[in-house]
């Protein structure tokens, strides 16, 4: 194979029928994969904040007693501001640039790095949802005795067992599925990138 | 970014687009594909624009960006998978050069895409020209293990091109 020769025709091919936009308006939203996978996470965290708003009305949608209210709003206040963290921060990393600029080795560290930091975070602010879920079926069964006249001492020992083993059964479930939720959407290109990233690092 | 900004930039953009389009041959195989592709290199170039201080020369810096954005443009594994390993090699899948002559730069291109993201990285910056510590530099790896990688990205393309039935 003659690579000079080719080369020539390499040199030869010309690059007149390449339209380049007159103005960066007309450039349309990137279709670049992490490009929309940042998206997809910001999008997708949105509808997560979206729903810890909508448990703000839950005492009153439930009807909650006035006496478990103020608890209810204690708790709902601690997931309200970690929850404004997370939103914040992955608008952030939705912002931040995808460090091309540098050489291809550590181009491909930042943005390997920065995509498992922050699907680790995605996934974590999705298992946020288990103690105020857990939270609020507790207050939920609490408040259903107190409105025929009961207390938590009616609870039997079976009771608390079949209630103890329910939350972790369903806490397992749940993490499974958000793990596999990730690692299907947002896990097969973080995998790519660690693929190229290793054979790059090969001596 | 100020319209001053953004005029430089297109001016620049346009001075060098011929990396634009050959870095876009080598990672994409079909027209709609080679499109996004450059729409993609030219929104990461301006938004890495602020990153860009005349300390180099623009089409320096724009092969970095333009091959880090390629490198990375990993579409859905299906449509590589659909060209991959073809008994009927250039035909039905690059229906762009039907009525084009079957030169051997068409072959060439056509043969690079079955190299990996690095390979045609390393063959891009043979063909462009450089010497293997520029693209050591671009890449981040010895001058050493470009050579090796070089050697053996040609070898691999030549067994490609004569496997699908060519030989020059």
């Amino acid at each position: 194979m003659n690579f000079d020769k080719l080369k020539d025709e390499w040199d030869k091919d010309d690059s007149n029928d390449l339209q380049i936009p007159i103005s960066i308006k007309n450039l349309k939203s990137s279709s670049h994969p992490i490009d929309k996978l940042k998206k997809n996470m910001k999008w997708e965290s949105y509808l997560h904040a979206l729903g810890i708003l909508i448990f703000a009305a839950y005492p009153y949608m439930l009807k909650f007693k006035p006496q478990l209210i103020p608890v209810y709003y204690i708790c709902y206040s601690m997931f309200f501001v970690i929850s404004a963290y997370y939103v914040y921060g992955f608008h952030k990393f939705y912002n931040s640039l995808n460090h091309y600029e540098t050489d291809t080795k550590n181009s491909l560290l930042k943005i390997y790095y920065e995509l498992q930091v922050n699907i680790e975070k995605y996934k974590s602010f999705g298992f946020l949802f288990l103690p105020l879920g857990l939270i609020i079926v507790g207050l939920h069964v609490y408040n259903k005795l107190l409105i025929k006249g009961k207390s938590l001492d009616f609870l039997t020992d079976k009771n608390i067992f079949t209630i103890t083993f329910a939350s972790v059964v369903i806490i397992g479930l749940i993490m499974f599925t958000i793990n596999a939720w990730v690692n299907f959407f947002y896990g097969r290109y973080v995998k790519q990138i660690k693929s190229i990233l290793d054979d790059l690092m090969q001596e | 970014m100020q319209i001053n900004d953004e005029q430089s930039f297109l001016e620049y953009i346009e001075k060098h687009k011929g990396i634009l389009k050959r870095i876009t041959k080598m990672y994409a195989y079909n027209n709609e594909d080679r499109q996004d592709l450059q729409q993609d290199i030219i929104v990461q170039l301006w938004k890495s624009y602020n990153t860009f201080r005349g300390e180099s020369k623009f089409s320096t810096w724009m092969y970095r960006v333009g091959v880090n954005t390629a490198i990375t443009y990993l579409k859905k594994e299906k449509r590589s998978i659909q060209f991959q390993y073809k008994e009927n090699f250039p035909e039905l899948v690059f229906e762009e050069y039907k009525n084009e002559k079957d030169n051997q730069l068409q072959i060439f291109y056509r043969a690079v895409q079955e190299l990996n993201q690095i390979e045609k990285a390393i063959i891009f910056y043979f063909m462009e020209g450089m010497t293997h510590k520029e693209t050591a530099l671009q890449l981040g790896i010895s001058d050493i293990n470009v050579r090796v990688r070089l050697n053996r990205t040609k070898d691999k393309l030549q067994k490609i091109i004569k496997k699908h039935g060519y030989e020059f």
